[in-house]
């Protein structure tokens, strides 16, 4: 009696074409269910991060359209502000260019020499506003740009003795005049001759002094311009 | 030669690598008709939700300063309405007639006689300065008014010296006193003064509306 070697054969005779029978038929199939399952819940947790942003989204924008009203108010307040405040720079720039000449005119009629006659005394106009644009098409300017400007204070008289006009000059120096007479710009003198004289009288003087007046400054404070 | 591979699998192998093959294509399926446009929907919702916050931090910083803001537009308010109440309007038409009924008490006072207020151009005040370049919407303008009288030069003086206390956003422009020919304690006096009044020669701009 032969007896055959006992072979416990568990695999199936298909099973021994593969080399690696189980991964074919078992963990390749499980790899791609699990790919699946993952990009299910991949997706899903994508669906949940989503709804959940798009509901605080939503709460956020309910909480913003309840405060419109008070949004606009306060832009309208706002703009009111600006508009108020910007009236009010133009308004400081006027009241920065207001000066008192009234001290120095009056302490003038004081301190004046005597022998002087006074004949003409005049602060200049301004000179004119320039409001032309940058560019020819654009339209005129609603306001000058330059926040300076320049007066002349001239005064003429006449005098027996030159040497009055002299004092004179000496006399303007003084601080109190400096609202009227910053900087003396010009001077002549010429002998009266319209009146007539008698003999061994001297003809007067007629004299001109030209002042240039301290800049007048529109800049509003806080914002001031030096004069060039 | 693939389809002899296939061939030669074992069936369980060859059903395997079929179910393989399906979930493989299930997978493929769900990226790209779900998880790539579920992505796109979150990216989007996300930019929502930034933008809301921004509107939030803004509003919040707009509603912040609102108090503070409503405290600065009365103080000025306030100081505007001193200047307010300094300005010279027209009446009948012009400046003049103002500038009169203002200055006529402090001429007569003072001594000046023959007063008569010719009418004169109109200054423009200078825009706010470029440190502030918003112009306002309602500008403001420098009225002159030209005032002719005769009297001593120590009337003039004390007129002078009555409108600078009275009238302190009164400005002079310019001024001429001139000895008379005939009488040398008569001086011809003539002032220009100036005050500030609302531009009505040219239509506001647009206010500024919401700019910060």
């Amino acid at each position: 009696m032969t007896t055959e070697a006992f072979h416990l054969n568990l695999m199936k005779n298909g099973e021994h074409v593969s080399s690696s029978p189980v991964r074919l038929r078992v963990v390749v199939p499980m790899l791609a269910f699990f790919a699946a399952i993952g990009m299910i819940v991949w997706w899903g947790s994508l669906f949940t991060q989503r709804l959940l942003v798009q509901s605080n989204q939503r709460s956020l924008a309910e909480e913003n359209a309840a405060r419109n009203a008070a949004e606009s108010e306060a832009k309208a307040q706002n703009a009111n502000y600006l508009e108020q405040s910007a009236r009010l720079r133009q308004l400081d720039g006027y009241a920065a260019g207001v000066r008192r000449l009234g001290p120095a005119l009056a302490s003038l009629a004081e301190n004046i020499p005597v022998g002087i006659q006074l004949l003409d005394l005049t602060i200049s106009e301004p000179g004119p506003q320039d409001l032309r644009p940058a560019h020819p098409r654009l339209p005129p300017l609603r306001g000058p740009t330059n926040t300076i400007e320049r007066q002349t204070f001239a005064i003429e008289g006449r005098t027996a003795k030159p040497l009055y006009a002299g004092k004179l000059k000496m006399t303007l120096r003084d601080p109190s005049f400096a609202p009227l007479a910053e900087r003396l710009t010009g001077e002549r003198s010429r002998l009266d001759t319209s009146a007539p004289v008698r003999r061994n009288e001297t003809r007067p003087t007629l004299f001109h002094l030209e002042y240039a007046m301290p800049a007048r400054s529109f800049a509003a404070p806080g914002g001031e311009v030096k004069p060039k | 030669m693939k389809t002899d591979f296939f061939d030669n699998m074992a069936p369980n192998a060859q059903r395997g690598f079929i179910t393989a093959l399906i979930f493989a294509a299930v997978s493929v399926a769900l990226y790209m008709f779900a998880v790539v446009p579920e992505q796109g929907a979150l990216e989007r919702a996300r930019r929502a939700f930034a933008e809301e916050e921004t509107n939030k931090s803004r509003i919040d910083s707009i509603l912040k300063n609102a108090t503070d803001e409503k405290n600065r537009l009365a103080e000025t308010i306030h100081r505007l309405r001193i200047y307010h109440e300094a300005l010279l309007e027209r009446k009948l038409g012009n400046y003049a007639t103002h500038a009169r009924e203002l200055l006529d008490p402090l001429a007569l006072g003072a001594g000046l006689v023959e007063i008569d207020y010719p009418e004169t151009s109109i200054r423009k005040l200078p825009l706010p300065d470029a440190r502030f370049p918003m112009s306002p919407a309602q500008l403001h303008v420098r009225a002159t008014v030209r005032m002719t009288a005769h009297g001593s030069y120590q009337s003039a003086i004390s007129f002078l010296l009555r409108v600078e206390k009275e009238l302190p956003l009164v400005a002079i422009q310019s001024l001429r006193i001139a000895a008379s020919r005939t009488d040398p304690r008569r001086q011809d006096i003539t002032f220009v003064f100036e005050w500030p009044a609302l531009d009505d020669t040219i239509p506001p701009a647009t206010p500024h509306a919401g700019r910060r």
